[in-house]
């Protein structure tokens, strides 16, 4: 028995009705020459799909790629977004980075010593203006020390009795 | 199948000049069977038509890989096969249609489709089918329609030669069941 047989033979054990139904054209259709031109119709696919997969290809025109997409970003609508974007960029940075000239100074006095510094301002205290040498006292002065201390009154005189006694007349009247 | 065909297509295809001569004759040997396999599952020529071009494509891009464990009209049914379910399945996820809704979606497609113009009783068949899973409809048509062998189709859908008989009958007495209650 060939295959063909051996599955009707099935189908008409299962289904004589089936069977029967089997016989009869299904309904489908194609339009006319479909087969005929559809092999035409793949290879011609297949070739415009391997074109672009080409051209579509790493190295085969970055440069290409390149220019395409400036030449999109020069279109004056995203021109004018993108001169946008870049200005504030630019006012970001400006706002933001350290001043150049301070910042070098910075750097030379962090290789300079204290003692250094100090004799520096010893040589030339008559060049400082008086408004500088306030503004550096007054940042030398800790402010608004005490109130941070948890020291009563009564503690603090304790405590300044006990240096005045422990000091001799001499460096009694040399402090006053 | 011609196996000679086979083979010389696939002597045709192993050599870079004869590559395209070779892929214009395996497009010529089965497209018509791929087509039927492919246009009875997604039921509308439109969709049957895209999913076959798809699914040669996808051929002609992987035919490398196919290392001759089985026979090549297998080998091209199975992709066949898994494209229009894949199609199905994706047609599906976009327009939400409900999984028992589907049945009567495709059904309603072969009526509107002007390249479908069965008899009464073959309408009904096809709303039948309709009705059933997408791999048992598939596994019904290539024994009814393909006559392929239970061995063949094993191959194909990549399942026992014993699951695909009794999904077949089972296939067979809903389908009867489904024209006895619609009275043909």
């Amino acid at each position: 028995m060939d295959q063909q047989e051996e599955i009707n033979k099935e189908l008409n054990e299962l289904s004589p009705f089936l069977a029967k139904l089997k016989k009869e054209p299904d309904g489908f259709e194609v339009p006319h020459n479909y087969f005929k031109a559809l092999p035409d119709e793949i290879m011609s696919r297949i070739e415009a799909e391997e074109q672009s997969s080409r051209s579509e290809a790493p190295g085969f025109s970055w440069l290409q790629q390149w220019q395409a997409a400036l030449q999109g970003l020069l279109q004056p609508q995203y021109a004018m977004a993108l001169a946008s974007v870049v200005l504030l960029l630019v006012a970001t940075w400006w706002w933001f980075a350290p001043n150049s000239a301070m910042a070098e100074q910075e750097n030379v006095f962090a290789t300079l010593s204290e003692e250094e510094i100090l004799n520096y301002i010893d040589d030339h205290i008559d060049t400082f203006g008086p408004e500088l040498v306030t503004v550096v006292e007054q940042a030398d002065q800790p402010t608004d020390l005490l109130p941070a201390l948890p020291i009563e009154d009564a503690e603090a005189e304790e405590y300044l009795d006990e240096i005045l006694n422990e000091l001799d007349d001499a460096e009694l009247e040399e402090l006053l | 199948m011609a196996n000679n065909t086979d083979e010389q297509i696939l002597q045709l295809l192993a050599q870079k000049g004869s590559y395209e001569r070779g892929f214009r004759l395996l497009i010529s040997t089965y497209q018509e069977r791929l087509y039927w396999q492919i246009r009875r599952l997604v039921i509308e020529h439109e969709d049957a038509n895209d999913v076959l071009q798809n699914c040669f494509i996808k051929i002609y891009k992987n035919i490398d890989r196919f290392k001759g464990n089985s026979k090549l009209y297998t080998w091209l049914y199975r992709i066949a096969t898994n494209e229009a379910i894949t199609f199905l399945n994706k047609k599906q996820r976009k327009a939400t249609i409900a999984i028992d809704d589907e049945g009567l979606h495709l059904s309603n497609k072969l009526e509107a489709d002007t390249y479908f113009d069965g008899s009464r009783a073959q309408l009904q068949l096809q709303k039948a089918l309709c009705t059933l899973p997408e791999k048992q409809r598939a596994v019904f048509n290539l024994r009814y329609f393909e006559e392929m062998s239970y061995k063949d189709m094993s191959a194909v859908m990549g399942t026992s030669v014993g699951a695909l008989k009794a999904s077949y009958h089972h296939a067979v007495k809903k389908i009867e069941h489904y024209l006895k209650s619609v009275e043909i």
